[in-house]
């Protein structure tokens, strides 16, 4: 079914609330997902994979594993990267600000992508971001590396295949955010093609021209999971009563 | 299509920005509840684009039984743009006509649609647009409402044009319209067209045309409905409706506390409606009036004293409100006669004399009438009205900078001492019937545990608490994503503290939360950015209101337009006109 943006954003917001996101944190969850979503890249599909988990558990709070000026080491827990990550890269942002270079990486997280309309925001305040992680999607391992620019609206994401299947990076599910007011952070091609094979390379220009044509069109999202997101937003719900339905909403109010 | 929105802040080129009021004053909730239409409000604004723009309203298909029953659809042609309005009239049954949102019938539903309807796409509008929120639409279609009729009027003008006679004036004063929408929905509902999508469009850019031009419409069909049912019933006899009537009928609106969190959710778009209104009323008071002027004024206030004297309410408060604001527009003429123009300062005095002598009501009144004087100064703020919504955290900030803004611009929230019951005697919740929002009263009523947040007071007082306990074991230089790592709970209030840095009338100076707290003033609020008229509460909770009583009707449409019709007098009573 197509859905719009305003209804995605608003049943997300929703969602992440009832999940007991923190105030503000089920803002930016939901414009991770529908930032994804706008732009091609499948956010309901990445929300989708991450809500059994989050529905099921009360997630723990991130926490710091290691932190000095310019390194910041997050744990996730083992969560969707929506848990932490505008805040990944809202400290990588904070700090690059005062120090010129900062990076942080997030451990343990999943739905990685997602983290794209968070360093997108973060570029539209003046800073050059980048993003790297390793997705072992048997039987590849997929290196993603996404760029973007201080004041541009779009980045720049390419995908690579690679050999080393037991890396650190890898195993650990982490991503590794980096922040600098000072330099553009554009990826060029890996040198090496003998050890990587690039599976795709996705432009600015074609973020904007998905983002265009989702404005004219909708988002097209899966009916089944559109009313599972439907059925958890409502928990937020009051249930009715004859005295709410009049006094509550004002029909017979003093 | 032509961009003309993007202009935001105050256009200051003939106006002293500090003439602006002080939003201690402008953002009071007691006086936002006050406020009246302006030249920009939304009707107004609308209006104007399709009369001067030549827009052209067509119908396509008028295919109603003698009940009024069946389909209607209008063609919409402007310089810009293809668009169809398509509506479905049904019977309804009086015990299931309700304006409540929980309502799930209504005795027309109908949508404005960019570009034609084909056979196919008008079944598939058949099939959803009469559900309302039940429904899907797709992209294509940019606004969905749905209205009832007004019961006093509807049958009495149909059995006064089928008997050849004109409808008595006086009922159209008291209840000033035959529909009432209970709903116009935009941006994105139900699959709606996104705001995003048409932000740019010259015809419905700004804020709410889209929505304000359907309902438009809807007059214009309310109109053609009563004088086709009256031929049917009758057709040696029947009369059209007399042009002077068919200008002073409007349509109604109904609404409940769905309203109130708009203002709060998009503070940024406040801002920038209220900046917009105090810049046009600083550019009027910094007007020399001329004899013309003055002249003009008192005019004004003629017509306004008898449009309150016309305005028939049930609510005690509003009517008394009305009386008193009555007996000041009196003393204001009264006042303006003694003052001559010519002199710099004048209309200065004027407001100065309604601060000091006169209720709030008429002080507002004043300033949207001394609005209309001056069109060349006030139009081109509509321009202004939009807003850019995006509301990002600056996580660099400091401990002490975020403190230092807290204390500077929320000592009104400051100042509510949260440990008193009674200042947080109500919550706010989304009730499980169509997400209404409603008010419950804290301990007596369940919902408290998924209260809504439009506690902004109360936040900031949090806030500035954890943030001051933060400082005691940090440095104030730390950046806040720091102290935000620790609370993460605190990021919205932070973020949108932030925000509103930028902005002057952001804010609603109220606690949301207060036993005396009256939900009424955020509805009329938004509802005089609209262009309401004839506010006529029904409980504290629950207003109805007039809209395009006096705008031009759809026929004249691209012919001289003088831009002269807010808050009409009622007409005098005419013998019949055959159709």
């Amino acid at each position: 079914m197509k859905v719009s943006q305003n209804e995605l954003t608003g049943v997300c917001r929703r969602v992440f609330e009832a999940l007991s996101f923190p105030a503000g944190d089920h803002e930016d969850a939901a414009d991770m997902v529908v930032w994804l979503e706008q732009h091609g890249l499948n956010g309901v599909a990445a929300l989708k994979r991450g809500l059994d988990h989050m529905a099921s558990t009360s997630f723990p709070a991130p926490s710091r594993l290691y932190d000095d000026p310019s390194l910041a080491v997050i744990d996730a827990a083992d969560n969707s990267i929506l848990v932490c990550g505008s805040m990944a890269a809202d400290l990588a942002y904070a700090r690059a600000r005062r120090k010129g270079l900062a990076m942080v990486k997030v451990r343990h997280c999943h739905n990685r992508r997602l983290m794209l309309g968070s360093l997108a925001r973060c570029a539209r305040r003046g800073m050059n971001m980048l993003a790297f992680w390793r997705n072992h999607q048997a039987p590849l391992v997929v290196e993603q590396v996404v760029s973007i620019r201080a004041g541009e609206d779009f980045p720049t994401l390419l995908l690579y295949e690679v050999e080393d299947r037991d890396d650190a990076c890898t195993r650990n599910h982490s991503v590794t955010v980096i922040a600098s007011p000072h330099f553009d952070l554009a990826p060029s091609l890996h040198p090496d093609p003998e050890e990587v094979s690039l599976l795709r390379v996705l432009e600015p220009e074609s973020f904007r021209a998905q983002s265009q044509r989702v404005l004219r069109e909708g988002m097209e999202v899966d009916e089944a999971l559109w009313e599972r997101l439907k059925t958890l937003s409502r928990e937020l719900l009051v249930e009715e009563s004859e005295a709410s339905r009049r006094q509550g909403a004002g029909e017979d109010a003093g | 299509m032509m961009p003309e929105t993007g202009q935001t802040r105050a256009l200051d080129d003939d106006a002293d920005i500090s003439a602006l009021r002080d939003p201690s004053e402008v953002m009071a909730l007691e006086r936002l509840g006050r406020l009246h239409a302006t030249r920009i409000s939304f009707i107004r604004t609308v209006v104007r684009r399709m009369m001067r723009d030549g827009w052209r309203v067509e119908t396509r298909l008028f295919d109603l039984d003698r009940d009024g029953y069946g389909t209607v659809i209008y063609r919409v042609t402007t310089p810009e743009c293809l668009y169809n309005f398509v509506l479905f009239s049904q019977y309804l049954d009086d015990s299931r006509r309700s304006d409540r949102v929980i309502a799930d019938a209504w005795d027309c539903a109908f949508a404005l649609v960019e570009g034609d309807v084909d056979a196919a796409k008008l079944e598939s509008l058949r099939d959803n647009v009469p559900r309302q929120e039940a429904g899907r639409c797709d992209a294509s279609v940019i606004v969905l409402s749905r209205a009832n009729r007004s019961v006093r009027n509807f049958e009495a003008m149909v059995k006064a044009l089928a008997a050849g006679d004109q409808p008595d004036p006086e009922q159209i004063a008291r209840v000033g319209y035959l529909y009432r929408t209970t709903a116009v929905y935009g941006n994105g509902k139900f699959g709606l067209a996104d705001y995003p999508r048409i932000r740019n469009w010259r015809d419905f850019g700004l804020p709410f045309a889209a929505q304000m031009f359907t309902v438009y419409l809807l007059r214009h069909f309310s109109i053609q409905q009563i004088e086709h049912i009256a031929h049917c019933r009758a057709p040696a006899t029947a009369v059209g409706l007399d042009r002077a009537l068919q200008r002073y009928l409007g349509i109604g609106n109904s609404t409940g506390l769905g309203m109130a969190p708009f203002l709060i959710n998009h503070p940024k778009l406040i801002d920038q409606w209220v900046t917009m209104r105090e810049t046009a009323i600083a550019r009027c008071l910094a007007a020399v009036p001329s004899e013309r002027d003055r002249q003009r004024l008192l005019a004004l206030l003629d017509r306004a004293i008898v449009h309150t004297g016309e305005t028939w309410v049930d609510d005690q408060v509003q009517l008394l409100a009305n009386q008193a604001l009555a007996a000041e527009l009196v003393s204001a003429r009264a006042w303006l006669k003694a003052h001559p123009a010519g002199r710099p300062g004048l209309w200065r005095e004027l407001v100065d004399h309604a601060r000091g002598y006169w209720s709030m009501e008429t002080q507002e009144l004043v300033n949207s009438l001394l609005m209309e004087l001056y069109p060349e100064r006030v139009d081109p703020l509509e321009q202004g009205m939009g807003a850019e919504e995006s509301c990002d955290l600056a996580p660099d900030m400091s401990i002490d900078a975020l403190l230092e803004e807290i204390e500077r611009r929320y000592d009104w929230a400051l100042a509510v001492a949260f440990e008193r019951p009674d200042s947080a005697y109500y919550f706010w919740y989304r009730s499980a019937e169509k997400e209404e929002p409603r008010l419950g009263i804290r301990g007596e009523e369940p919902g408290a545990d998924r209260e809504m947040p439009l506690d902004i007071a109360r936040q900031v007082v949090r806030c500035h608490e954890r943030l001051c306990a933060f400082r005691e074991t940090h440095h104030g230089a730390v950046p806040v994503v720091e102290f935000l790592v620790d609370h993460p709970g605190m990021k919205g209030i932070v973020r949108r503290i932030q925000s509103m840095a930028s902005t002057t009338y952001g804010d609603v100076r109220g606690n949301l939360l207060d036993r005396d707290m009256q939900p009424m003033h955020l509805l009329r609020c938004k509802l005089s950015f609209f262009g309401a008229t004839r506010f006529d509460p029904r409980s504290s909770r629950w207003v109805r209101i007039t809209l395009f009583q006096g705008a031009p009707l759809v026929d004249e449409m691209g012919k001289p337009f003088d831009d002269d019709w807010f808050l009409p007098a009622m007409p005098q009573r005419v013998g019949g006109v055959r159709p």
